[in-house]
């Protein structure tokens, strides 16, 4: 009957022990489940058994212990969250007690020191004796600091967990004192950032390496500007000694061919000079908050003489402040609005047009936009003689052109360039052409 | 009628640039003494030796030059009393600003660049004796 009602699974435990009891005569402590109100109570049943007059005798008592039994679940429950949650976060908690020289650990902290199976006996000694020996003076200076001048605890250490294998630590931690001001205990927590320490390393490593690299380029380019000119300039300036102190018995082929050998290390000279201005652009990198208008404004006065002279027509909206590098966005300008001169119509009079807006989404013209950042977006258009537009990509690579030098000169360096300023700025630049209808470019920078 | 009694120093670690300075001078002022030196601490050694009557009437250098360079060739004559009154023309293939502050903070009297054919060359030298050489116009 009594049995009916207890859990299935405790039944078979309370039949053993109280057996067990009757065997030995002796006392008997059980804790199990019993059916109550379509739940179960959790009960305590404690006693003894002993023989009178042959006759055996029972006693105990009966407690009901469902909430207590509730709360130890509860804990139980709660110890193994915690337990997942320092498992997880790798954090590991700790506490000293002084006066004994003891330490509590929790599981994290074993493993974070590998310290070997739970139980076994760690105190202070065991710590120092583990710290590499440069480590222990440094470390014992500033626990003793912290404890007298009730400072929190924060250093970062190296410690010695097997042979060969160090980790860094970094520890936190609080010192409690009695009504007595007397230091009791020192609760805190532990982390190992071994793997931390090495990313920043190799980050560190990574970034000497490019500061290297970019001091490699540097020198290059230093050896580009002198000593790749310096045979071009000799080239020419002999081909030209030659056709000056040799004039009455050169031929006019020889004479020609001479100004072909001076014409042409003149210009491999400015390539070199031309491909130095891009790795220079790529050097420079002062944001500054601008009005871009100003800008625009100084290119359109630079080329003044030539708007007069060509009478050429500009229109402009009115561009807003934005942070850009001010003298590459000064060359930008200047760049589209030269080649729209340089390649208007010969027939037709030339007229460039300017017209901002700000977009919130560039679509897919910027791989890596700025999320919450605004774009302004600029398109330059001319009516000169434009371009076919299958080659509206080509035209940004550097040193490409689409005429032959003799009808248009210049290396062709200036879209390359302006190619180069609007990555700078996370942007991009592209073009669109029709042939004898003009050009638009079209720029998108963050604003 | 014009005489240069004093000779003109060149200092440049490349012969062709040498002889093309020393063409062009030759051009401007035929007849007149001119002495080459490979670089600036032979040419500073010299003019060490030198009584004043011999001092020469211009120096033009080139700026990189093994050894003693072009930058401290002209601090170690303007850093003399005796020959600080020389005119000294840097005459370099480097556009650098950084390289054009340096020589006139040194104390050079001009910088110039190499230019590209021996025309512009014989031009620019030209240009530099008419600047630098009027005292000794005699008539």
């Amino acid at each position: 009957m009594f049995l009916d009602n207890v859990h299935e699974e405790d039944q078979q435990k309370i039949r053993q022990k109280i057996q067990e009891a009757i065997d030995s005569q002796s006392e008997y402590d059980l804790e199990f489940r019993y059916k109550s109100d379509g739940g179960y109570k959790a009960i305590w049943l404690k006693g003894n058994v002993h023989k009178n007059d042959k006759k055996l005798l029972i006693k105990g008592t009966v407690m009901d212990i469902t909430t207590r039994y509730q709360l130890l679940q509860q804990l139980k429950k709660s110890e193994q969250l915690y337990k997942q949650a320092e498992a997880l976060s790798h954090i590991g908690n700790w506490s000293w007690e002084l006066k004994n020289n003891t330490f509590l650990l929790s599981d994290e902290v074993y493993r974070i020191f590998e310290i070997p199976g739970s139980p076994v006996k760690f105190d202070r000694d065991d710590f120092i004796n583990n710290l590499i020996p440069s480590e222990r003076p440094r470390i014992e200076q500033i626990i003793r600091e912290a404890i007298s001048h009730r400072r929190p605890l924060e250093f970062t250490l190296k410690y010695k967990v097997s042979a060969g294998v160090i980790k860094t630590v970094k520890v936190l931690g609080e010192v409690a004192y009695d009504e007595y001001n007397h230091s009791i205990i020192i609760i805190g927590t532990c982390q190992d950032i071994s793997v931390q320490q090495e990313i920043e390393h190799k980050l560190r490593m990574n970034k000497a390496e490019l500061e290297q690299s970019n001091m490699s380029l540097r020198e290059y380019a230093y050896v580009a500007s002198h000593d790749l000119q310096e045979p071009l300039r000799k080239i020419s300036t002999f081909a030209d000694r030659l056709r000056t102190s040799h004039e009455a018995e050169l031929s006019e082929q020889a004479k020609s061919h001479l100004s072909k050998i001076i014409s042409s290390s003149i210009r491999m000279q400015q390539m070199i000079r031309d491909l130095l201005s891009v790795s220079i652009i790529n050097s420079e990198r002062s944001f500054e908050n601008v009005n871009m208008d100003n800008l625009f404004q100084e290119v359109l006065q630079h080329f003044e003489d030539i708007i007069e002279h060509k009478k050429i027509t500009i229109t402009a909206d009115r561009l807003p402040e934005a942070t850009v590098i001010p003298s590459q966005i000064r060359q930008l300008f200047q760049n589209l609005i030269s080649n729209s001169i340089k390649f208007s119509h010969p027939h037709i009079p030339c007229h460039i047009k300017l017209t901002t807006s700000l977009i919130e989404d560039p679509g897919d013209d910027i791989k890596n936009t700025i999320p919450g950042r605004n774009y302004l977006k600029i398109m330059i258009s001319d009516n000169g003689i434009g371009f076919n537009n299958q080659f509206a990509e080509k035209i940004f690579t550097i040193f490409q052109r689409l005429h032959r030098k003799q009808v248009y000169d210049g290396t062709g360096i200036g879209l390359a360039i302006c190619r180069r300023i609007a990555e700078n700025h996370n942007g991009m630049i592209k073009a669109f052409g029709e042939e004898g209808k003009g050009a638009v470019f079209t720029i998108i920078i963050p604003s | 009628m014009k005489m240069n009694l004093s000779p003109i120093y060149i200092a440049d670690d490349d012969p062709d640039d040498l002889s093309i300075i020393s063409d062009a001078l030759i051009q401007k002022l035929p007849g007149n003494q001119i002495r080459e030196f490979s670089n600036g601490q032979d040419l500073v050694n010299t003019l060490h030796t030198l009584s004043v009557i011999e001092y020469p009437a211009l120096i033009i250098v080139d700026l990189n030059m093994p050894g003693k360079d072009g930058r401290a060739t002209v601090s170690d004559i303007k850093n003399q009393p005796g020959l600080k009154f020389i005119p000294v023309i840097v005459c370099t293939t480097s556009t650098s600003l950084k390289d054009q502050i340096s020589c006139y903070t040194a104390g050079a009297n001009c910088y110039v660049s190499k230019p590209n054919s021996f025309g512009e060359f014989c031009q620019l030298i030209s240009s530099i004796v008419d600047l630098w050489l009027p005292k000794i116009h005699m008539s």
